[in-house]
């Protein structure tokens, strides 16, 4: 049957596309192990492998006194701004879906708004402008979590808005016929769909709201890349080790809350079934994912 | 909800409200010397990333040129090394963070500049470093200023020390070199060292905190051809700080301090000019 039905959707290779193929398949390897045969060689004419480049890394006292209060930070601050994030998308999103005129233009006024402001503009004047208003010195965490929480929250409202109408109309008006106020429709119908469709732009900003945490350098904050990529290096000399060090711990942070974003979802979405189509977050953030 | 239970909340709320504000305010100083008499702590501005300047280790201690400047005169204002918050500042943010008053005093490689002037008061200059050029301890090639003609140069993210070679006088010495972008100046060195560039160019005391950490890997030329007079930053007007930061300066020339610390942190660097008697303050 499965083989049968593989068939049907495309033809089997013959003996010369085989070899064709597995002739191909050979050329990208051996591009691949010559290009990481000159990084290597690159690097280690350049002494980028000597030991003593590496053995801070080794030592429990770098990590415990830069890296992980630099992790530390770097994961509060995301963490926050991203629930803010997700709790601003919502009420923004469905807000820009609204029939009300008097919500719908505002929210849509907020998000464009923020939108379009660099993160890194963002947190510099959170600080600023509260000193400059209010006369209150913000600490840099806050203004980090509120420049990332506007931006991230901007563009998760055209997520949520884009997910909402990505559920078939049919749906919302098979929900009318049965007797359904339009805030049933949305939380019993449209919303348990529309997070499956939403997730994997979820997902994805929740990984660039992680990145641009970064970005808190700008008021001194103690982040991931400022202890492990500006501080450290200049400890020990090392800047490429630490860059390749903390790309490293970049990469399992960003892997780890996928999956862990991944596995949330698929545990509550269980047996639910979607019609709704994945919201891709180059569409809603017009090809950009970033704030810089 | 009854009238008089909702007065009840009413009334918490105000008592809460008010004891947080009593509570909540510190004691506000007219300057800085004045909190450095009352409060006897101050919150220092300084470079976290800056080798033999600033430079933040892995037990959470600052050390450096400036960091130790700031200690002595620290010190002579009334607060011990113990009393003093230390505050990474970078060069985008020292004028913001004296205005909000997030530090008290900024020593941070510190240009003064005119247009800084106008946003904050300088003490100082507590040295005076001089723009120069460094290059692989092994190169014969490169002796003077001149010799960057054609050469790659490091041209680091928010730094204009690139323009005083490449652009024309009275600014510039106008020196045709190929500009090779860095995000830092320790990408800069990186760079050099794995001979992608040919020379970095930027203040000597910088350039001297990456050559002793490099042990011979590196030289500077010797060549001076700026002046970078590094000031103490304070909020504007605070003219009884400035004094008093001026006169700390003063005694730790006099005393062989500063000698001693330009001598501990950048002796090791070949081809630097370390600073013998106070430099002329700006005035405050």
């Amino acid at each position: 049957m499965s083989s049968s039905a593989t068939a049907v959707l495309f033809d089997a290779p013959g003996p010369r596309a085989r070899l064709r193929n597995n002739i191909l398949t050979l050329v990208g390897v051996i591009i691949i192990l010559g290009v990481a045969y000159f990084v290597w060689a690159r690097f280690s004419e350049a002494g980028q492998f000597d030991s003593k480049l590496w053995t801070p890394f080794l030592d429990p006292g770098v990590w415990q006194g830069m890296i992980l209060p630099g992790l530390v930070g770097t994961l509060s601050a995301a963490a926050l701004s991203i629930v803010l994030a997700l709790l601003c998308g919502a009420v923004f999103g469905l807000g820009r879906l609204s029939d009300h005129w008097w919500i719908r233009w505002p929210s849509g006024v907020v998000v464009e708004f923020f939108r379009a402001i660099p993160v890194l503009l963002m947190i510099f004047f959170a600080q600023a402008g509260a000193f400059e208003l209010f006369g209150y010195t913000m600490p840099a965490f806050t203004a980090v979590v509120i420049g990332l929480t506007l931006y991230n929250g901007s563009v998760l409202a055209e997520v949520f808005k884009a997910g909402i109408l990505a559920v078939p109309k049919g749906q919302s008006e098979a929900a009318y016929s049965l007797g359904l106020r339009k805030g049933g429709v949305l939380r019993l119908i449209l919303l348990p769909q529309a997070v499956t469709a939403m997730m994997p732009a979820i997902v994805s900003q929740m990984v660039v709201a992680l990145k641009d945490s970064a970005l808190g350098y700008i008021i001194s904050y103690e982040d991931l890349l400022n202890t492990g990529f500006r501080q450290l290096p200049n400890n020990f000399g090392n800047l490429v080790p630490a860059a390749i060090v903390i790309s490293l711990v970049y990469i399992v942070l960003n892997l780890a809350l996928t999956y862990l974003a991944t596995a949330l979802e698929r545990r509550s979405r269980r047996s639910r079934k979607s019609t709704a189509k994945p919201v891709s977050l180059a569409a809603v953030t017009g090809g950009t994912s970033t704030g810089e | 909800m009854q009238p008089r239970r909702i007065g009840a909340l009413v009334a918490v709320a105000a008592l809460t409200a008010s004891l947080a504000a009593c509570g909540g305010g510190e004691t506000t100083y007219a300057s800085v010397v004045d909190k450095a008499k009352g409060a006897k702590k101050l919150v220092i501005g300084v470079k976290f990333d800056q080798p033999a300047l600033g430079l933040k280790k892995q037990d959470g201690t600052v050390e450096g040129f400036d960091v130790d400047v700031a200690k002595y005169v620290a010190k002579e204002l009334g607060v011990p090394e113990n009393a003093i918050t230390w505050k990474e500042t970078i060069s985008k943010n020292r004028e913001p963070f004296i205005q909000q008053g997030q530090v008290d005093l900024v020593f941070a490689t510190y240009s003064i500049l005119p247009e800084r002037k106008e946003k904050v008061t300088f003490g100082g200059p507590y040295i005076v470093a001089h723009q120069d050029i460094m290059v692989r301890g092994d190169d014969a090639a490169i002796t003077k200023v001149e010799d960057l003609k054609d050469k790659r140069i490091c041209q680091a993210s928010g730094s204009n020390s690139y323009k005083r070679i490449t652009d024309p006088p009275p600014n510039g010495k106008d020196i045709k070199s190929q500009l090779v972008p860095a995000g830092t100046y320790a990408e800069c060195v990186e760079r050099l060292k794995g001979k992608t560039l040919d020379a970095v160019t930027t203040d000597d005391l910088i350039l001297a905190g990456f050559a002793g950490q490099g042990g011979g890997t590196f030289k500077i030329l010797g060549t001076p051809f700026t002046d970078e007079k590094y000031g103490v930053g304070m909020k504007k007007d605070d003219k009884a700080t400035c004094n008093a930061v001026n006169a700390a300066i003063t005694k730790m020339y006099q005393d062989g301090t500063a000698q001693s610390l330009a001598k501990k942190w950048f002796g090791s660097a070949q081809g630097l000019q370390l600073p013998t008697a106070a430099p002329a303050f700006e005035g405050c």
